[in-house]
């Protein structure tokens, strides 16, 4: 089967902010890109290409129709996949990039992307990783227990009525 | 033998089983020590009367609630160490003739003060708080010497004393000490104790979870943590403990967003990436930086 290049509209980039536009300083860190397929056949995305400048990670969303009586949803194929193992250093800033459709059952769509599926897992986990689960459940009990205690409070005082020691013994024989 | 339910003593219900006995005389049953033979009203309100007398009704049905309100995983255990605790406190109790000294009383008087507080887990907040007045009552008592009232001094003894209990390091608490001691000569008003007590406690269950933590972190072959792993979760920890000024909800979900499975992982997996290996973790060092996380949200007191 030969390969086809699918044309697609590529919107320009909208940048994700968080707060007053006009007060926060400094670029934001997430950028969005819509991609857009005007009036396709249905097609089974195979590769995506493009080339990369200095983004580190990249998440791929897509909208699909499964028909036309459910409504369209997102689905997230990619999530934050790196394309820069350190953003502050060259590798990787200006790559080339392919991600492939894995061997999922394949979806077709009338106007948008079946999704691909990347070749590692959504996080691609190294070796040895500790369970996130495990990791997860402690660390949010650790959260829960913090929080409890900074929400108690004592409204009583102990009646001192010195500030930073002056009170103290030692001192009090000076004066 | 029925297993039957410990009936609570109560004149009721003894009003109840003379009406029983009066019935049905054929079964005999063993209760609360009585033997089994049908017997007439008369010899049971003298029975009755004398468990009243020696106080034996009001300490079984003060022991009773106390196992209610705590309970235990092991009652029997329970009951026969809080008796053993009530025979110390009893006068009557075979002791040398001549009045144990002052520092002894003191331990003792920790001791006891320890078992209170150790009968309900903190979570149980009402029973943890009527422990906690009643250990704050004991440790104010008067003794000869000693003027009534809780002293700064008694009250750091027994932090350091849970603590050590706890088998939590001395550098990992040491810090929450200093910020909710009080001075040696100082009072320690009821609240201030009851707010120690808690942070306390719960100071103990988050270092254990702590532990676990690092446990989970560990490589198995070094017994050591990975100090980029170590070091993002504690990071991430850390940023969802961020005092934002949003309301509880949102900050709630902020933090449960932070701290899922997929975030953490994700955290773990980029510091791995991010950065060289470097010397490993220590238990101890990860477990002071988790403390220390908690501590800086605990009031000093003043």
């Amino acid at each position: 089967m030969s390969r086809v290049s699918v044309p697609c509209h590529v919107k320009g980039t909208v940048a994700l902010q968080v707060g007053d536009v006009r007060t926060s300083q400094g670029r934001p860190g997430v950028l969005v890109i819509d991609v857009t397929f005007p009036s396709v056949a249905p097609f089974e995305l195979q590769e995506i290409m493009f080339k990369n400048y200095y983004t580190a990670f990249l998440t791929i969303r897509v909208r699909q129709h499964t028909s036309t009586h459910t409504p369209a949803k997102w689905v997230t194929c990619l999530r934050d996949y790196c394309l820069m193992p350190d953003p502050h250093s060259e590798e990787g800033a200006q790559e080339y990039v392919s991600l492939f459709k894995h061997q999922s059952p394949s979806m077709t769509f009338p106007k948008w992307l079946s999704h691909p599926v990347p070749c590692e897992q959504p996080t691609p986990l190294l070796e040895g990783l500790p369970d996130p689960s495990r990791v997860s459940s402690e660390v949010q009990q650790m959260w829960a227990l913090t929080e409890m205690i900074r929400a108690s409070h004592t409204s009583t005082r102990i009646g001192r009525f010195d500030v930073d020691g002056c009170y103290d013994l030692n001192l009090l024989s000076y004066t | 033998m029925a297993a039957l339910p410990v009936p609570l003593p109560s004149a009721k219900m003894a009003a109840v089983e003379k009406r029983r006995q009066a019935v049905a005389q054929a079964t005999s049953f063993t209760d609360s020590g009585r033997p089994g033979v049908p017997r007439t009203a008369a010899t049971a309100e003298s029975e009755e009367d004398f468990l009243r007398q020696v106080g034996v009704t009001e300490m079984l049905r003060a022991a009773l609630l106390k196992v209610l309100e705590a309970r235990p995983e092991e009652p029997i255990a329970f009951l026969a160490h809080y008796f053993e605790n009530m025979g110390l406190r009893s006068p009557a109790n075979g002791g040398a003739g001549e009045p144990p000294g002052q520092l002894l009383l003191q331990q003792q008087r920790l001791g006891r003060a320890l078992w209170h507080l150790r009968l309900a887990h903190h979570s149980q907040r009402t029973a943890f708080n009527n422990n906690v007045g009643v250990a704050y009552e004991c440790l104010s008592a008067s003794g000869r010497k000693k003027k009534p009232g809780l002293d700064g001094r008694t009250y750091s003894e027994l932090l350091k004393r849970i603590c050590r209990d706890g088998e939590a390091p001395e550098e990992v608490v040491a810090p929450l000490l200093r910020k909710i001691q009080c001075r040696d000569h100082e009072a320690v008003p009821l609240a201030v104790f009851r707010a120690g007590m808690l942070t306390c406690f719960v100071l103990l269950e988050f270092v254990a979870r702590a532990g676990a933590l690092y446990r989970l972190l560990e490589d198995p072959g070094l017994a050591m943590a990975d100090r980029r792993l170590g070091q993002a979760v504690l990071d991430t920890l850390e940023g969802a403990l961020q005092a934002s000024d949003d309301t509880a909800p949102a900050r709630y979900l902020e933090a449960g967003s932070r701290l899922g499975p997929d975030s953490l992982a994700l955290a773990m997996d980029r510091a791995l990436v991010a950065r060289r290996p470097s010397a490993p973790m220590t238990r101890e060092e990860f477990l002071e930086k988790a403390a220390a996380l908690f501590i800086a949200k605990v009031k000093p007191v003043g």
